[in-house]
């Protein structure tokens, strides 16, 4: 199979992440329960692990590197705790279901700062708008998980900061593949996958919080337990229950990866893969892609769509011939409204560090073939 | 030889304390806080030799760092010293 769903999970692992989920499932015990030898090679696990993601994504303190088990749970302990002062929420007109469902259960206001695809000034425009009339929130997708397009975050973020707006960074696309400070952004909450860009486990998350975080679940934690409260320390107060060490172990090895490699290197290696594919889906006849003309790709994702065919049809002729890409909506609905695509969706290519251009070459010369009947007029 | 509890108020704090004293060449262990001898129970704690615990406080002092409280083990159990 060729592997072009990078977007949904980075299937392909490096080596090293999945030896050490293997060695903690036969050596690690349970971090911050014990005293012996397995329950320390557990707790140093999990040490690392945040402080490799402080250093990696300029958090000052690794206690404020709080475990999840996706990017989807640190995003709902942001708008747990962001709701709570306030229900005015101004969000980009990229978000996931991710933010937007969450919003919703918490009773939020969701601001759309509407924008014209691909049009950053327009989206800083209705943004500022929308913070100088008051809001109580900001939500910003840095990457698109749909279109790929990288929304201008330092400019929003130093937007945020103007009018004092907690801002929760949506990185699920993003880190590992682009440079996140969350120091210099100021931003109050930073949320990510461990199983996309970071190359980890699924089952894994990491969420940067600039200050003490209202839990969304309480727990055992190991620590103060003889109080019935959650404790009032980080990373502690937003990790109740067993954590998934097995994760832990690999997701530290995937931030190793990232490190060693560079997110700027990983960056231009996909971007550069988007950039030929682009050009080579513009030959063939049918097919319209969703990236506007003379602009350089931002990430390793893309969508388009064929005359011939819907998204769904296509994306099933391509698994028939062993290429996994993802057809739909990808639970962004809010995107496709966007751009005009809400009706059937598109279909997404999306890269990794491990794709290669024979790989794409392959790709493009199946789905010519495919087109081949739908230019012919059967 | 005697030892000092620098108790610490959650694991991840006790590593930070041992990744400091690391970094400042003094030994210590990462040890459980004993149930009972701190208000907040199932803890952890760095072990330190007392001749070091002047040079011990001065490096998490430089790391920004601050043990809860400080024990001596006696013949009766724990009692707290001050810094």
């Amino acid at each position: 199979m060729i592997y072009l769903d990078n977007a949904a999970t980075t299937m392909k692992k490096p080596a090293r992440v999945i030896r050490a989920v293997e060695d903690a499932m036969h050596r690690a015990g349970n971090a911050g329960r014990g005293g012996h030898g397995a329950a320390r090679m557990a707790d140093e696990i999990l040490f690392e692990l945040r402080e490799t993601a402080a250093e990696l994504f300029g958090c000052p303190d690794p206690e404020h590197v709080v475990l999840t088990m996706n990017a989807t749970h640190g995003i709902n302990i942001a708008i747990h705790d962001m709701t709570a002062r306030g229900k005015r929420i101004v969000v980009t007109p990229y978000e996931h279901n991710a933010v937007i469902r969450p919003l919703k259960l918490h009773g939020a206001e969701i601001i759309v700062a509407e924008a014209a695809p691909f049009d950053r000034d327009c989206l800083l425009n209705a943004f500022e708008d929308h913070l100088r009339r008051g809001v109580d929130g900001a939500v910003v997708n840095h990457v698109s998980n749909v279109f790929g397009c990288r929304q201008p975050l330092e400019d929003l973020a130093a937007l945020c900061c103007r009018y004092g707006v907690p801002l929760l960074v949506d990185a699920s696309q993003s880190a590992g593949a682009e440079k996140l400070d969350m120091e210099a952004l100021d931003a109050a909450y930073l949320a990510m996958p461990g199983h996309k860009g970071l190359y980890g486990p699924q089952g894994t998350g990491l969420l940067l919080v600039r200050d003490l975080t209202r839990p969304l679940m309480a727990g055992g934690t190991g620590s103060n337990s003889v109080s019935p409260w959650m404790p009032d320390f980080l990373p502690d107060r937003l990790e109740a229950g067993t954590q998934n060490l097995p994760g832990a172990a690999g997701l530290l090895e995937g931030l190793r990866f990232v490190r060693e490699r560079g997110e700027d290197h990983i960056r231009a290696h996909e971007t550069a893969l988007i950039a030929e594919t682009i050009r080579g889906l513009r030959r063939i006849p049918g097919i319209t892609v969703h990236w506007p003309e003379g602009l350089s790709p931002e990430s390793g994702v893309l969508s388009f769509v064929s005359s011939a065919c819907s998204p769904t049809e296509l994306g099933e002729k391509l698994a028939e011939r062993g290429f996994a890409l993802r057809a739909g909506l990808h639970c962004a609905p809010l995107a496709h409204r966007t751009h005009g695509t809400l009706e059937e969706g598109t279909l997404r290519l999306s890269v990794s560090a491990f794709s290669t251009p024979g790989e794409l070459s392959l790709f493009l010369r199946t789905l010519r073939e495919l087109q081949k009947p739908a230019q012919a007029g059967l | 030889m005697n030892t000092i509890l620098l108790v610490c108020r959650s694991i991840t704090y006790a590593k930070r304390v041992q990744r400091c004293l690391q970094g400042a060449g003094l030994r210590s262990e990462l040890v459980r806080t004993p149930v009972g001898v701190a208000s907040e129970s199932c803890g952890y704690s760095i072990r330190v030799e007392e001749r070091f615990l002047k040079k011990s406080l001065s490096a998490l002092d430089a790391c920004g760092l601050r043990p809860k409280k400080l024990l001596r083990r006696t013949v009766e159990g724990y009692e707290e010293v001050g810094a």
